[in-house]
């Protein structure tokens, strides 16, 4: 297939959910000259721990990973969420991972990536590369074989949540990705916060809030300070859904509530 | 375009069948007399063309017929046993839980797909489960109503 994809398949798109390219059709966005089904390549359907890293296969469905959170930990609440705020049943059987890391932009799993600082597996017929899982910059013969990340260890809890205009099935306002270790005596040793617009319409990580944050302990002054950081630190564009001024505040109240449970999960349930 | 000979397993029967290589599933199904999948949004947000592949909902809209090879289909044609109504069809007439009917196919089959894996169901499991099912005559009460009442019909599994 590789070779097909360098050779006489030049201009074909991949399809696997169908979730995203389907309606990129319909809408004109996308005329692939052909399209290449990979959904029989059962071998990319995996969730597992291996050598301190969890690796999860391209084809992987939302559901899937969903579904794995039973036995990978609960400290991967940010995948359990998807269950909530990942488009609707349906969709979450459809959509992979790997079609999501390649759509790219704003949605869901990139943030969550970011956090989790996962990796993409890229394969295409002159080898193997490895680029950022939110970054991967596929080139049109070359496809995702899986993400990989380093296994979260205790006293860490990732979080996510999107504040959009129903309950659920919407397309995130805001969207609040969260990784937060703490030490043993309760200091933020690491923290990684990701927003769906952190400068204009870019998603990102919010780097001077996270620095504020090290070496701290979590309690209300704390928390009060960081969300001022992050009020000048970050400056979302508006659109019809939302102002920037609004996504500034929402992007602020979500974070403070992560890291608010976050903190609390590890501490109080000794979880994780 | 290329054409493709598939087969896959619909309501229960094996069937072969030649399909055109962008046709979607919700295109075959029609073609094949299973005029229960409707298109309504055609993107995968309004629900009216879900049918179950391998028992999990799908939305027949967006995928390709030949991603449906070897799998098997079930659409609300497939739920009646010889002549007899499925509990879920029973309740949404005796409830009346449907008023312009456009939506109920596709409500069904998540229905069923949830029933199949939570016997029965909490109102919000039922709720979170038709996130991605629009009733535009916004007639949800009974329609949960229905869900769960021929979830208590089957009793627990």
């Amino acid at each position: 297939m590789l070779d097909y994809l360098a050779g006489e398949g030049r201009g074909a798109s991949i399809i696997a959910g169908g979730t995203d390219i389907i309606p990129a059709m319909r809408r004109g966005a996308l005329r692939p000259r052909k399209l290449v089904d990979i959904t029989g390549l059962r071998e990319l359907r995996y969730v597992r721990h291996d050598n301190g890293l969890v690796r999860i296969g391209a084809l992987t469905t939302i559901s899937q990973l969903v579904s794995s959170v039973a036995w990978l930990g609960r400290r991967y609440y940010c995948f359990g969420a998807m269950d909530i705020h990942f488009g609707s049943w349906s969709i979450r059987n459809m959509a992979t991972v790997g079609g999501n890391i390649s759509s790219g932009g704003e949605r869901d799993l990139v943030q969550v990536f970011r956090v989790l600082e996962g990796y993409a597996r890229i394969r295409s017929r002159e080898g193997e590369r490895i680029a950022p899982a939110w970054k991967p910059e596929l080139r049109e013969d070359e496809i995702i074989t899986e993400v990989f990340f380093k296994d979260l260890n205790k006293n860490s809890w990732t979080w996510f949540n999107k504040l959009e205009k129903r309950a659920a099935n919407g397309i995130g306002i805001v969207t609040v990705s969260l990784m937060l270790r703490l030490d043993d005596d309760g200091v933020v040793d690491d923290v990684r916060i990701a927003l769906n617009r952190v400068r204009g319409k870019e998603a990102g990580r919010a780097r001077e809030t996270e620095q504020f944050l090290k070496g701290k302990r979590i309690g209300y002054e704390t928390l009060k300070e960081a969300m001022e950081v992050m009020g000048r630190e970050i400056s979302p564009a508006s659109d019809f859904r939302a102002s920037g001024e609004f996504r500034r505040e929402a992007s602020k109240i979500l974070t403070r509530r992560a890291i608010e449970d976050a903190a609390k999960m590890i501490t109080e349930e000794g979880e994780a | 375009m290329s054409e493709h000979r598939i087969s896959f397993k619909l309501n229960g029967e094996h069937m072969t069948v030649s399909v055109r290589g962008r046709e979607r599933l919700i295109d075959v199904l029609r073609r094949l007399g299973m005029k229960s999948v409707k298109e309504g949004c055609s993107v995968g947000d309004c629900g009216t063309c879900i049918v179950l592949l391998d028992g999990e909902p799908i939305n027949s809209c967006l995928m390709l017929a030949v991603q449906a090879r070897d799998r098997e289909i079930t659409t609300l044609e497939g739920l009646s046993r010889g002549g007899e109504l499925h509990p879920l069809q029973r309740a949404f007439i005796e409830l009346a839980a449907s008023q312009c009917g456009f939506c109920i196919p596709g409500i069904i089959m998540t229905a069923k797909g949830l029933l199949d894996r939570v016997p029965q169901p909490t109102e919000d499991e039922v709720r979170h489960a038709l996130v991605g099912n629009l009733c535009r005559c916004t007639g949800y009460a009974k329609i949960v109503a229905a869900i769960r009442s021929a979830a208590q019909r089957r009793g627990p599994e």
